[in-house]
């Protein structure tokens, strides 16, 4: 009896040690299977980024993958240098990065955003690159130095800005012809633009505009407050407008939504994407978005559509023209001169542009400018346009966002949602705003 | 006496000897990153840069903070509603698919089949489509004479109760694990009891259900530790909005921790929530004395 | 007799209503993935498409990058079969331990394994991280392999529950009859648990399959993504995504999930007692 106890106990412990030395084998066998089937000769246990290979990453969808791609192949070509790209979409992209940079694992070269930027260049993530373009590294003759702004923190330049984008009105033009009203154009009023979407309620019992896009998108009221003369964020680290014109926007916007103008709050949770907005539907007559999507509704729509600046927004300058994404070097990278090398090629490389083709926004450069410009189809060109027009209504664009925003930003759409659904009006909402974000923004500058 | 000491002695050495792919596991894999985060507990890591100690800080902070106390009510709510009516659904529908009657494989495969889709983009949109203002939903009740307009989604009342519909909605999980233990009912019990004149609610009473109980033990806690942890249903469905409504609690530390770059907070109330679970699992392990039966007296 | 065809008739009439509502969803899925990516939203009420779009089939399995959905697949498939091994047959043996061997502290441990379970992964996923780049793990497929073959709680518990459902009779009496320990366990104990055992395989399998969090951050390289991680790069809300090959493709990843549960549920038919509750 005994002896079989101890029989059985060295049965299992051989069987376990067998299990244990297999799975590792196992693990590693099967890693080199799926080295080998995809066509990799590399050694299989390795670091992230620890080969010689250049690293860099961004985010998008397979169409921003597959040309991102063909840009690196591209350079590859040219200068033998193989790069190492890492990509995910919008979400994912930062989860990633987040983990990788508390490892210190960030690629070389990273794709930021205004948005985030800010945070990883106060934490002293990020390279600045004056001295890359004062040494004549990083080329930037032909750049007007106002396109380079957007990526200047405290100073320093941390990220070159190789896109523009701007916030803009879309419109169905004949939707609003057969209502018999006029289009939308750049001296529209904010209030003009109510009553345009209260009329067009009232005549064809659609909406004159998706409830998603105002509620949601903070920086239409960064316009709005620049317009009059304000700012999002102040320069003293709190809000930088007076409480009376958030009120007054909240006001209009809810006028518009009690009078059936907007889409009911209620039914916001369900625009998952621009396809799938109340405007690509047909069921409104404008949406206010981002001019990265703006191709997207052409091809849902099927056809053209008009875009102008944000009503209310043309004299007093409110516009602004955003980097929609920047390119940055890691502070900790160990390929610096190579990183921005790269960054230079993408900045003023002809044939690096002509695939890019514009679809990261309009080029920096004005003689790449040129060059993609005169490539351009429909609908790709008219956004070239809708920029020069938005340049001539645009003032600089203010600082990067600072630490805290993303609360700031649920702030600002929680106290939005309690004034459409009823539950707050909108001069208690603009105070209660104005507490809890300015409160979250000491929080986070500690 | 030492025989009996001896045979202790190996028994003990056998037990950790049959564990111990798991404890290796405990030792290698999980007890370091949840000492880790224990620590990060404690500091104000912001996910990017070096920590640095605070001490309590973060779990004071929690007092005062609104969205922390919201964030416990709705989990709350959720489990409190989610997690009866889903096991009671899975339970019904396990028996009903126990019965032997024919076509018994389809259904079951169709039932456990939505619980495949789990949280993805798809779900998200169909469920949008389904009980908004204009969804299928609404369609049914009007056809029935009803007059609403209400998008159930999108709704600060309702918005809850829907994603709770789509978890009961997905009881497959539960399902299959009832199922594999109404097949582990040896059923000569069923016999005998009919012999014994045995009605079938008796039967229920008697048999399946202390038989069963060592199975409905499991899957209410897995339940419920799953329901206290739910995420992708609001992260990726509702936002956790309308007005926070389904703003769930794992949501919350997601957000704190990823979004808003308070990884040290985001780790506090992940230790909160584990507090939180473990009171709920010792009192519903406590009471299985009562209502848990076993073959064989485990400890 | 009578009242058999009855409550049979009943009993189809609830099943198939509920069979139809279960349904639903899957068939709108596989209805988009044929819908042309501009329709998908506009026409979303329509289970029917108006024309059949197969290329979303076509140009989703191409993937991106020159990486086809093949390769995301494999990856897929290696990571799941694997895990799967090993999660199942040691979450059954270290179950065995923890129900049928006193030894000390025992409660002590499961208590600790309980717990283990209540911490939300995505605040662990970054400690994890840190300790898998140490050991040089990070971009290879160990992290998502090996720490499945140290048994996984949930597994262990419910194979426990299963295990202490069965009387100690069969044990004592295969003691008398000269088994040791584990004799009873893998020719008494284990075919009896079959029923656990399948549903851990129908359960881990799909798990693994359709794990999104770790693979994306283990894994830095796009040509070591697996399926999951992949689907999610045809969809971005800040730029055009192309839904109608991200549905494809949702449905394709159903294919092993489905064929590994209808080849595995089919044991659960054959349980111990097929005609349990008639009458």
């Amino acid at each position: 009896m005994k002896r079989r106890i101890w029989l059985a106990a060295t049965a299992v412990c051989l069987c376990m040690a067998g299990c244990s030395s297999q799975k590792s084998n196992q693990g590693q066998e099967e890693a080199k299977t799926g080295a080998k089937a995809a066509g990799q000769e590399e050694i299989v246990v390795q670091d992230g980024a620890s080969d010689n290979k250049l690293g860099i990453s961004w985010w998008g969808t397979q169409v921003v993958h597959e040309f991102t791609l063909e840009v690196c192949d591209k350079y590859t070509e040219e200068t033998g240098i193989e790069l190492e790209p890492v990509y995910a979409s919008w979400g994912d992209y930062w989860q990633k990065m987040n983990t990788l940079s508390a490892a210190g694992d960030l690629p070389d070269i990273m794709r930021q955003d205004y948005s985030v930027i800010m945070q990883y260049a106060s934490k002293g993530l990020l390279e600045p690159l004056d001295g890359y373009i004062e040494s004549g590294k990083l080329d930037m003759t032909n750049v007007d130095p106002i396109k380079l702004e957007g990526g200047k923190i405290d100073g320093k330049l941390y990220g070159i800005n190789v896109g523009s984008n701007a916030l803009c009105l879309v419109y169905d033009e004949e939707m609003i012809r057969e209502a018999g009203m006029e289009v939308p154009g750049p001296d529209m009023s904010w209030n003009d633009f109510e009553q345009f979407c209260i009329e067009f309620h009232d005549k064809t019992g659609k909406y004159g505009s998706t409830v998603s896009d105002i509620v949601d998108n903070i920086n239409l009221f960064e316009i709005i407050a620049r317009s009059q003369g304000g700012a999002l964020f102040g320069s003293n680290g709190g809000l930088g407008y007076e409480d009376n014109v958030l009120t007054e926007f909240y006001s209009s916007v809810q006028r518009m939504h009690d009078a059936g103008a907007l889409p009911s709050i209620d039914t916001k949770v369900q625009q998952t994407s621009v396809e799938d907005s109340l405007f690509a539907k047909g069921e409104a007559a404008t949406e206010i978005v981002w001019t990265d999507m703006y191709e997207t509704l052409v091809s849902v729509k099927g056809k053209e559509l008009g875009l102008t600046i944000i009503p209310g927004s043309g004299e007093a300058k409110g516009m602004y023209i955003k980097p929609s994404q920047f390119l940055s070097v890691t502070a900790a990278s160990d390929k610096k001169e190579e990183a921005v090398a790269f960054i230079d090629a993408w900045v003023n490389n002809k044939e690096i542009n002509n695939i890019i083709a514009g679809r990261r926004g309009v080029p920096i450069s004005s003689v790449m400018a040129k060059e993609v410009s005169e490539n351009l189809e429909e609908p790709g060109k008219r956004v070239f346009e809708y920029m020069d027009l938005v340049s001539k209504y645009a003032s600089p664009i203010d600082p990067p966002n600072p630490a805290g925003t993303s609360e700031v930003i649920a702030e600002y759409k929680k106290q939005f949602e309690m004034v459409l659904f009823g539950e707050s009006d909108p001069e208690k909402a603009a105070g209660a705003f104005r507490t809890n974000a300015e409160e979250a923004l000491k929080a986070a500058s500690k | 006496m030492t025989e009996k000491k001896r045979r202790e002695r190996k028994e003990n050495l056998l037990g950790y000897l049959v564990i111990s792919p798991w404890l290796i596991g405990l030792l290698v894999f999980t007890f370091l990153p949840m000492m880790y985060s224990l620590y990060l507990s404690f500091t104000n890591f912001d996910g990017i840069s070096t920590a640095k100690w605070i001490g309590l800080d973060n779990y004071k902070r929690m007092f005062q903070d609104e969205k922390f106390y919201q964030s416990l009510n709705v989990t709350f709510t959720y489990v409190v509603l989610l997690v009866p009516l889903r096991l009671a659904f899975a339970l019904l529908v396990a028996m009903l698919l126990c019965s032997g009657r024919k076509g018994v494989g389809i259904y079951r495969s169709v039932f456990y089949l939505p619980s495949l889709l789990g949280g993805s983009v798809a779900i998200a949109i169909m469920w949008g489509q389904l009980f908004g203002a204009d969804g299928a939903v609404n369609s049914i009740i009007r056809m029935l004479g009803g007059n609403v307009e209400i998008s159930w989604i999108g709704s600060p009342g309702t918005a809850l109760l829907v994603l709770v519909i789509l978890g009961v909605w997905q009881f497959g999980a539960s399902m299959l694990i009832f199922i594999a233990g109404l097949k582990q009912v040896p059923v000569t019990y069923y016999e005998a009891a009919t012999l014994d004149g045995a009605s079938a609610f008796q039967k229920f009473k008697s048999i399946t259900l202390p038989m069963l109980s060592p199975v409905i033990f499991f899957n209410l806690i897995m339940q419920i530790i799953n329901a206290f942890k739910a995420f992708n249903e609001s992260y990726i469905i509702t936002k956790g909005g309308p007005l926070d409504k389904t703003l769930f609690y794992a949501l919350y530390i997601y957000r704190q921790s990823f979004e808003y770059f308070n990884m040290g907070y985001g780790s506090a109330l992940a230790w909160i929530l584990l507090l939180i679970i473990a009171v709920f699992a010792i009192f519903i392990f406590k009471s299985s004395d009562n209502w848990v039966y076993y073959e064989t007296k485990g400890d | 007799m009578k009242r058999k065809t009855g409550s049979s008739v009943c009993f189809h009439l609830f099943t198939g209503i509920l069979a139809l509502i279960m349904l639903y969803p899957l068939l709108w899925m596989f209805s988009s993935s044929l819908k042309a990516t501009e329709q998908i939203f506009v026409d979303a009420a329509n289970l029917i498409p108006k024309e059949i779009h197969m290329e979303n089939y076509i140009n989703g399995w191409k993937g991106m990058g020159g990486i086809s959905f093949g390769i995301f697949f494999k990856n897929s498939f290696v990571v799941a079969l694997f895990a799967t091994i090993g999660s199942v047959t040691s979450s059954s043996i270290v179950a065995y331990g923890f129900s049928r061997i006193q030894f000390k502290y025992k409660n002590f441990w499961f208590a600790v394994m309980m717990g283990t379970m209540m911490l939300p992964e995505q605040i662990l996923i970054v400690p994890q991280y840190l300790m898998f780049k140490t050991i040089h793990w990070t971009n290879t497929f160990l992290p998502l392999i090996v720490p499945f073959f140290c048994a996984m709680p949930f597994f262990v518990f419910l194979n426990m529950q299963f295990l202490r459902g069965l009387p100690i009779e069969l044990d004592e009496a295969a003691m008398i009859d000269g088994c040791g320990k584990l004799r009873i366990y893998t020719s008494i104990l284990l075919p009896l648990t079959k029923s656990a055992i399948v549903t851990s395989i129908i359960f881990s399998f799909y798990w693994r399959w359709q794990d999104f969090l770790a693979p994306l951050i283990f894994l830095s390289q796009p040509r070591k993504y697996t399926f999951s991680v992949a689907i999610k790069m045809f969809t971005d809300p800040t730029v055009q995504s192309d839904w109608g090959a991200m549905f494809a493709m949702a449905v394709l990843s159903l294919v092993p999930v489905c064929l590994i549960f209808l080849f595995f549920q089919k044991y659960l038919v054959e349980g111990v007692a097929v005609s349990g509750l008639k009458g």
